[in-house]
């Protein structure tokens, strides 16, 4: 094949000759137009092989001119933008353009990879279960040696290569809903839009192309005394008009899911070097339609025959787009082979543009006066009932080899012709593009006319139009439309006018194609491929056959046909017949695999949309600037944002944590709380709702107190815990761990809705609302002293775990005293919005009394030294006895959990309970090491249990942690060892009780 | 009193942005926020919410018309947020005291979320375009007419929105997460271009 540009004046198709654009493929420089795509421009330029196949590195040309093509795929751009396996049939052009071709090294033209072509059928169906699978059986390493060329296989066989840079555009959602989504704008979507828009009708009109008009751009029919073109323009401009319809191009539907939505990829940015500033790259529609009118289309399926896939062989409805839309002609000396009809339009717009059409072979013995006569107008001469046995040449097509087709035998005879071309054009019959109707569970019906699958009955509120129904013909296509549009209309309620269905002129060709796929030879010699990306051959069909993968599902699976980026859209109907013809079944009996999404290939960016560079949103407390300008190194903790601690110049995050830590041992810190959960509990049942909640009671919990609740889960773990204070007779504020929130919430609000219903109770989140500051230490009490106005602060009036409410430099606090550290402490909440002023004021209180801010991890470190648990030791897997509390669960009362706490399995002896490890090396201790026996680091023997929270102690000055050991709490004193095989560490330590710093409490409430 | 601080102080800038910046051609999307100096929020019992609509008709001299319609005057707006279930948005700073007294626990229960939200304003021709690109609601005149308001999320954000205008929306976020929900809205709204009044 040796492509060339049409030398027209009239700027034919949609090209702009005046506009010249420069690209390079694989580093070399070529010209195209504005409006050319790289497949068409690379054709203009003469450049034939555009890549190497995926197995057997065959030289491979252009195929097709849309979405379905396998051959020509590129990797575009480069850096961080370069994206690979994008078909060039697809890629606008653009000035600057860089492409590279696929799968070859050094260069398409000639490949060191093709010696695989020296494989033969080494390389067949099933290469890879049965190289790199089986037993090692002594003497016979052949399976082993294998994997040893497993990677250098593996590489030689592929598509593109990803990059590992970030993608540095940016990608969108948007969401939309309309009456009526028309997926294609060819001639059944125009008509379908035109009759929805006039109706009122809110209409979204989708079309993947940068064009409307799909199959009308460039072909030779005419509509209403008009060129097919221009009646297109004609109509496009009429809905243009209409406020109530919307047009996408560039938009592909990728896919069709639950309650009629679907997904549509809008390449937005794709036809430029890079996106405008702030323009996304590419754009996530999710439009929600109450009907849908698929139109879109049908892709030409090639036939089968020895060196099928030789460039300068294409399909031949793709060479008419080129030669018509961009003024490419594929080759000087153009041939045709058909079953069908459509292969003598093609022809005839071609011969029409000015392509030179020298021969028709046609499988079909009888042919009709239509075609005949396009074959005589264009001076073609037919072969009717021949057939192409084989190709010659090698990177370009240089002559086929045709004789007389049996039909009975299903055979070409052994007696051929050669004939010289450089371009042969190729049509199988056509296969409607039911991929979204099939994608919703319509089952595929076969049609013995057709020689396709139909989508089968709409299971959701769609309806086909045009050749996806097998409508074929601008005529069935334009009556077939306006049914669809009209019960779709209907459906809506929505007032139809009778179509005005167009006239057209002199198109009545016998579209139904003979039903021959495959020529096959007396002499197998040569491959003939059936999924030219995948390299999947009429053969390898056969062997899935022969050795019993006869089923659709099985055959995809082992021979890959119909897999890789183009979803077998050329290949799959052929690779069923061949199926069938071996099983001695129909087509239909066969069966067909279903489709899913997406349609076309998306990229990963258009899916994550605008969830790039995390996953879940970020939540911040009010003072979260003042911590990052004092340079805390924020760390995540659930969606929070969290101080991890407060680094002077030069120190160390666990100098820092020390320092912190002995800061509120010794004077008084305060640290952010604001990210604990906040419940707002309110009503008459609120007591009681509580009481059931809680394991430990809460009815009789006094007004201007809080108390410290446990939760259970319905099977008896441990759920949460936290403290609930109470405000008035029925209000109460619950907090709970900061990640735990949502879940507590979400467990409260499931019993009230489903299993109390009768209880009138309030659950309201008030995270946001409150700003929350712990203050701890032997001081906090002074400092609140001279900042808090309202509340008397003596031991006596305000007792542990007593609840105020006052002022701070006038903005309203409530105070409670609580202590997670071990020492006196009192947790300061205000409005949220006040929280940064309130912590102002805290921090200029606690000047005299050198007040430090503290983090998360010299609360941990308080927490851990006093032996509170938290997230880990609560672990879904502890029971409130496991931890040292089971005190905390009342025999008195029913709450949720109370029956299954009592199950034996959470009762016996031999659970795993809370201790304390003090390390006797001076070593760190790791969390998630385990507490075994023996000393030997080698042979660590059974594990009794593990870390769960460690740290080094500012007050015993040793490392410690807590830990969950089998029977721990008899085990205090032992002395045993911490292993962690994985990080390298075997350290000796003593089991001590958990509540290492003031185990009588003396502190907090003194 | 120490001034109330917004999590967005310091990123609403006044000024243009995005893709229109430079240029002197009306703004298509102007953005703007708020605190609500009362935002309160109240649940009726199952079998109170007709004593609480009253209540609420009777001290905001609004009238709950049912459904998502969300009534407004120069002092209140009320946002039907969920079956018996309203926020209260008001000028005056004791909203939430007012109405514990005349709602008491019998009939429903009062929570001051004054400091849990911020509003979030779009206005403009675009206002519903970039909404739309991460709200799963038809914004639509004909579904979401005028006064309608809806409680949804964007990427795990909640957000009760509230239609002020033809092309006005009040977007209520979180306070701990307006950051995050800014950086998006920045971010979609950088293609039309916008002003932050």
């Amino acid at each position: 094949m040796s492509g060339y540009r049409l030398d027209r004046s009239d700027n034919g198709g949609r090209i702009d000759r005046s506009k010249h654009l420069s690209f390079t493929f694989d580093g070399r420089s070529y010209s195209g137009f504005q409006g050319d795509t790289l497949a068409s421009a690379l054709l203009a330029n003469g450049v034939m092989v555009l890549g190497r196949s995926f197995k057997y590195h065959r030289p491979r040309g252009l195929y097709s001119a849309g979405p379905e093509e396998p051959n020509a795929l590129v990797t575009l751009r480069s850096g961080n933008r370069s994206e690979p396996n994008i078909r060039a049939t697809e890629i606008e052009l653009f000035d600057g353009l860089e492409a590279k071709s696929q799968n070859c090294w050094p260069s398409p033209k000639f490949d060191l990879m093709s010696i695989n072509q020296l494989g033969g059928n080494a390389l067949a169906a099933g290469f890879y279960y049965k190289t790199f699978m089986g037993p090692k059986i002594a003497f016979n390493r052949t399976t082993e040696v294998w994997w040893q060329f497993e990677k250098l296989i593996r590489r030689a066989a592929g598509l593109g290569v990803a990059p590992v840079e970030a993608d540095p555009d940016h990608y969108e959602r948007m969401h939309a809903w309309c009456d009526l989504l028309i997926v294609g704008s060819g001639p059944a979507g125009l008509i379908a839009a035109e009759m929805a828009a006039k109706s009122g009708a809110n209409v979204i009109l989708c079309e993947q192309h940068p064009l409307l008009g799909g199959s009308l751009n460039g072909t030779g029919d005419t509509i209403n005394s008009l060129d097919a073109e221009d009646w297109a323009k004609s109509c496009i401009a009429r809905l243009q008009a209409f406020d109530n319809v919307r047009i996408l191009t560039r938009t592909t539907v990728q896919g069709y899911f639950d309650d009629n939505i679907l997904q549509a990829i809008e390449r937005v940015a794709d036809h430029k070097p890079v996106p405008d500033p702030h323009e996304p790259r590419q754009r996530s529609w999710i439009i929600s339609a109450k009907s849908v009118v698929v139109a879109t289309g049908a892709i030409e399926r090639p036939m089968v025959f020895s060196g099928n896939d030789r460039p300068g062989i294409m399909l031949a409805d793709s060479a008419r787009r080129l030669t018509c839309e961009f003024d490419v002609v594929p080759g000087k000396n153009i041939t045709v082979f058909t079953n069908n009809d459509t292969a003598y339009l093609a022809a005839r717009d071609i011969a029409k543009c000015g392509g030179n059409i020298s021969a028709i072979f046609d499988v079909r013995p009888e042919i009709s006066g239509e075609a005949r006569a396009v074959a005589a107008l264009i001076g073609a001469e037919i072969h009717p009932g021949t057939a192409i046995s084989r190709t010659g040449g090698w990177q370009r097509l240089s002559a086929v080899q045709y004789g007389n087709y049996d039909f009975d035998k299903k055979r070409v005879a052994p007696q051929s012709h050669r004939y010289e071309t450089d371009c042969l054009l190729v049509s199988g019959g056509w296969s409607p593009a039911i991929h979204l109707t099939s994608q919703f569970g319509g089952q595929p019906e076969w049609s013995d006319e057709l020689q396709a699958f139909l989508p089968g009955k709409p299971t959701r509120n769609w309806r086909g139009a045009g050749a996806t129904v097998g409508a074929f013909g601008l005529e069935n296509t334009f009556i077939s439309a306006a049914k669809a549009a009209e019960a779709a209309l209907e459906d809506l309620g929505l007032e139809t006018k009778p179509a005005l269905i167009p006239e057209i002129d002199g198109n009545n060709f016998n579209l139904a194609p003979a039903a021959v796929f495959e020529i096959r030879r007396e002499i197998k010699r040569g491959k003939s491929f059936v999924d030219l990306q995948h390299d999947v051959t009429a053969e390898d069909v056969r062997l899935a056959h022969r050795e019993g993968f006869v089923s659709v599902e099985h055959l995809k699976r082992y021979t890959t046909l119909g897999m890789a980026t183009d979803q077998g859209k050329t290949s799959n109907v052929t690779g069923l017949a061949i199926m069938a013809d071996a099983r001695g079944e129909k087509i239909p009996d066969v069966g067909t695999t279903r489709f899913r999404p997406p349609y076309t290939p998306v990229a990963i960016g258009a899916i994550a949309g605008e969830c790039f560079g995390h996953l879940k949103p970020y939540r911040l407390t009010p003072m979260n600037d003042w911590h990052c300008d004092r340079g805390a190194n924020m760390v995540a903790n659930g969606l929070w944002m969290r101080p991890e601690c407060y680094n002077l110049s030069g120190e160390t995050v666990e100098q820092a944590t020390i320092r912190e830590a002995r800061t509120v041992r010794s004077g008084v810190g305060l640290v952010d709380v604001s990210t604990l959960g906040k419940i707002d509990i309110q009503g008459p049942d609120a007591a009681e709702f509580l009481n059931r909640v809680y394991s430990n009671g809460f009815a009789k919990l006094p007004i201007g107190k809080a108390r410290y609740g446990l939760m259970l889960r319905e099977d008896g773990f441990l759920f949460d815990d936290g403290t609930t204070w109470r405000f008035s007779e029925h209000h109460y504020m619950m907090t709970t761990t900061t990640a735990n929130a949502g879940p507590v919430m979400a467990h409260m609000e499931y019993y009230l809705d489903v299993i109390w219903p009768e209880l009138k109770v309030s659950l309201v989140s008030i995270t946001d609302e409150w700003a929350g500051i712990a203050l701890a230490g032997p001081k906090s009490r002074a400092v609140l002293e001279t900042c808090v106005t309202g509340v008397e602060m003596s031991n006596e009036a305000f007792p542990s775990m007593g609840v105020r409410e006052g002022t701070i430099d006038n903005i309203p606090v409530k105070i409670a005293r609580l202590s997670f550290s071990g020492e006196m402490a009192f947790e300061v909440y205000c409005g949220a919005h006040y929280g940064q002023a309130l912590w102002d004021g805290l921090m200029e209180a606690g000047k005299p009394f050198d007040i430090v801010p503290y983090g998360l991890e010299a609360l941990t470190t308080l927490r851990i030294e006093k032996g509170h648990v938290a997230g880990p030791e609560l672990n879904g897997r502890t029971t409130a006895d496991d931890l040292g509390l089971g005190q905390m669960v009342s025999r008195k009362k029913p709450f949720i959990g109370s029956i299954l706490v009592q199950r034996d399995a959470l009762m016996e002896n031999g659970r795993e309970q809370l201790v304390a490890v003090k390390s006797l090396d001076g070593q760190k201790i790791r969390g998630g090491g385990h507490v075994v026996v023996s000393s030997d680091s080698a042979n660590p023997g059974e594990s009794l249990g593990h870390i769960t929270s460690a740290c080094y102690s500012p007050e015993l000055e040793c490392y410690i942690a807590l830990g969950l050991l089998k029977n721990g709490r008899s085990r205090i004193g032992e002395k045993l060892y911490i292993t962690s095989p994985l990080r390298g560490s075997h350290s000796p330590v003593e089991i001590i009780s958990p509540h290492m710093v003031d185990p009588k409490g003396e502190r907090m409430h003194g | 009193m120490a001034d109330r601080i917004s999590p967005l102080q310091g990123l609403l800038i006044k000024g243009r942005y995005g893709k229109h910046a430079d240029m002197d051609i009306a703004s298509e999307l102007v953005i703007s926020h708020r605190m609500c100096t009362s935002l309160v929020q109240v649940n009726a019992w199952p079998d109170t919410d007709g004593k609480v609509r009253a209540t609420l008709q009777r001290s905001t001299e609004l009238k709950l018309v049912g459904g998502s319609k969300s009534p407004a005057n120069k002092d209140y707006t009320i946002l039907p947020v969920g079956p018996g279930r309203y926020l209260i948005e008001a000028e005056i700073d004791d909203l939430e005291l007012q109405l514990r007294k005349r709602i008491v626990s019998d009939q429903g229960a009062v929570i001051g979320l004054s400091h849990a939200r911020i509003v979030i304003t779009l206005s403009g021709a675009k206002a519903t375009w970039v909404l739309s690109k991460g709200i799963a609601v038809d914004f639509s005149p004909g579904d979401f007419p005028l006064c309608s308001c809806v409680a949804t999320s964007h990427h795990d954000i909640g957000l009760t929105i509230r239609r002020t205008d033809d092309d006005r929306f009040d977007i209520f976020v979180f306070t701990s997460l307006a950051r995050s929900f800014w950086q998006w809205l920045e971010k979609a709204a950088g293609e039309v271009g916008y002003e932050i009044e």
